[in-house]
């Protein structure tokens, strides 16, 4: 084996273990690893690629986007949103668990989001649940996975960060490749909450809670009071589509009308608070950028020492089937989603498989999704999983209870990534159909 | 003293934070607005937006460090007893400081003395491309910086304000 990749898994593992930053275990394990190789000028030329990594505008919808959803979040949109997919959902038989999963797909789209997501519509739902006599564990559960279809419904800001490791391919294309994945894994874990809540008998027949947080304003008023906030994410998909904006100026709209909505009409978020969301943003970025930027060094190296070629050449070796080599690529994505964030393992592992996919015959805006499909799991997966940590702390649950509780949502979101990776029309059909990919 | 210190550059570092921001998207909306309406882009719209986002993303790393908010992998180090979490932790400042101080720090400083002295410019802007690279040592030295503020106050047994949490339960 390559001696600089062995340098570089064992640093990377080792330091990873103790709880070090990843950003920094990246930035050090490309260091050393350059170092052992006999690299000139490692220093230099690390804090090089770190900053022209970050040299390109694609990457600047990233801040806008999180600024956009800070100030979107920080209101009360979870509350107008639960109201709307109530007057939709809430006459159905298990309709609260219904209308916690349409909130998440759109609170998640709109705020970027899928933790936010589990904090603020979980924050409402979970307790609402709990008194309507669901399972508490099964709501937490419902909340973590479903906020993740957030991150394939769009806009996106990991999509953004695939896009540009992928070299800069296009973003709108991206965008609508995943909206019906997005909406496929929604209406899979919608499929899931009917069936449990036929077994266990919640929500009744009708389900009165839901249908009476519908009633309390008509189904009009509910949709008008939500479209402003819906509007945003009209507002962006539109503007790229019909080629007034490129995504990245679309994000900058998006903020401004972000702005406008949570100090100038809500009112939610009050100038003085204003100072405190943009430190958030700051901060958020900070933490996605540093990412990219070590990413984008890493991946220098990677390609100078021909190692997505080795892992191309090795798995093509072991099987001509395309369909083993996918799956086989989709379970290392499992194990590596299952303790390691979204972010950073797309910046890692998109370099590495991305050649094998494309060396199938595999439209690389299709493999982004697959990729963003498979890491979703691994948010709602111990050991490392945001949304079920987040959805532990909300909803006040433990880990272990949750897990169980989550065994028919995996298998949903199983489904969906098989469907998904195999039927590859789900992720290319809107996007052709709009003329955004050949 | 110490404290003095970190709340000040705090302050600082989120006041510079909100007016990159704030700049930033003024100047992309500017993008948009001179191309729609006034039919030609200005040129240097696109320059500045780069140019902001390394700082903002440099400056928005040091602040994430500061509120020890980068993301990690706690797996093997929630078992620990408090005396080892307390070592690993130290182990961990320590290797932030490592690279703060020598490839972003040192790295980047030299990065930027070699630009500086090219006379590369940012053609819109008219400026040394050096003054982009300067987002990675300032960020760098700022992480370090506080990187071995908290290695020392761990070691003097004072925990780290931002992990008191941790080590105390």
């Amino acid at each position: 084996m390559n001696e600089g990749l062995a340098i570089l898994l064992l640093v990377f593992g080792s330091l990873l273990l103790l709880d070090a930053p990843i950003a920094f275990v990246i930035g050090i394990a490309t260091a050393v690893a350059a170092w052992a190789l006999g690299y000139s000028d490692v220093l230099i030329s690390l804090s090089r690629d770190m900053g022209s990594g970050l040299d390109n505008f694609a990457l600047l919808a990233i801040p806008f986007f999180i600024l956009a959803g800070d100030l979107m979040g920080a209101g009360g949109l979870a509350g107008r949103i639960i109201d709307f997919a109530a007057s939709i959902l809430g006459r159905f038989k298990g309709g609260l668990a219904l209308v916690n999963t349409l909130t998440c797909m759109l609170f998640g789209s709109i705020s970027g989001s899928a933790a936010a997501a589990v904090s603020s519509v979980g924050g409402t739902m979970i307790p609402e649940m709990n008194r309507k006599g669901y399972d508490k564990d099964f709501n937490i559960a419902l909340t973590a996975c479903a906020a993740t279809t957030g991150l394939l419904i769009p806009p996106s800001n990991v999509m953004i960060v695939y896009a540009v490791v992928a070299s800069n391919m296009s973003i709108s294309a991206l965008f609508l490749a995943g909206v019906i994945p997005g909406m496929l894994v929604g209406l899979l874990l919608m499929a899931v909450c009917i069936i449990v809540s036929r077994r266990k008998g919640y929500g009744g027949v009708v389900d009165e809670d839901a249908a009476e947080i519908a009633s309390r304003r008509s189904f009009l008023v509910n949709t008008w009071r939500a479209t402003p906030s819906l509007l945003l994410v009209v507002f962006v998909l539109g503007g790229i589509l019909s080629g007034w904006f490129t995504p990245t100026e679309a994000s900058a709209v998006a903020v401004l009308w972000a702005f406008l909505l949570a100090v100038v009409i809500y009112r939610e978020v009050p100038w003085k608070s204003l100072p405190k969301v943009a430190i958030g943003s700051a901060r958020t970025t900070g933490i996605v950028m540093i990412l990219v930027a070590v990413g984008s060094a890493l991946s220098r190296l990677l390609t100078i020492e021909q190692i997505p070629q080795m892992v191309s050449d090795g798995l093509l070796g072991m099987s001509s089937n395309p369909i083993m080599i996918l799956l086989t690529i989709n379970v290392i994505l499992l194990v590596v989603g299952t303790f390691m964030d979204m972010t950073p393992a797309v910046l890692v592992f998109t370099p590495i498989f991305l050649p094998v996919a494309v060396g199938l015959g595999m439209d690389p805006i299709h493999f982004g999704i697959v990729m963003i499909t498979n890491l979703s799991i691994g948010l709602c997966t111990p050991p490392v999983g945001t949304c079920l940590f987040l959805g532990c702390s909300v909803g006040k649950s433990n880990i272990a209870k949750v897990s169980i509780a989550m065994l028919p949502f995996y298998a949903a979101m199983f489904v969906g990534l098989a469907a998904i990776t195999y039927w590859e029309d789900l992720a290319l059909w809107l996007p052709r159909l709009l003329g955004e990919l050949d | 003293m110490w404290s003095k210190i970190k709340s000040f550059t705090v302050f600082f570092l989120g006041w510079l934070a909100i007016i990159v921001l704030l700049v930033l998207v003024l100047d992309v909306l500017w993008g948009v607005y001179t191309r729609k309406v006034m039919g030609d882009q200005a040129r240097w719209t696109e320059e500045l937006a780069r140019f902001l986002l390394v700082w903002i993303s440099f400056l928005g790393t040091a602040i994430a460090y500061l509120d020890d908010k980068h993301l990690g992998v706690d797996i093997l180090v929630s078992h620990f007893d408090k005396a080892a979490k307390r070592v690993s932790r130290v182990f961990t400042h320590v290797l932030v400081l490592a690279f703060s101080l020598a490839v972003m720090g040192i790295g980047g400083t030299r990065l930027c003395i070699d630009r500086f002295d090219s006379g590369q410019l940012l053609p819109s802007l008219d400026i040394s491309k050096g003054w982009f690279y300067l987002s990675v040592p300032v960020s760098g030295y700022l992480i370090a910086f506080f990187a071995l503020g908290n290695v020392i106050s761990l070691i003097m047994g004072k925990g780290v304000s931002s992990d008191s949490e941790e080590v105390s339960s």
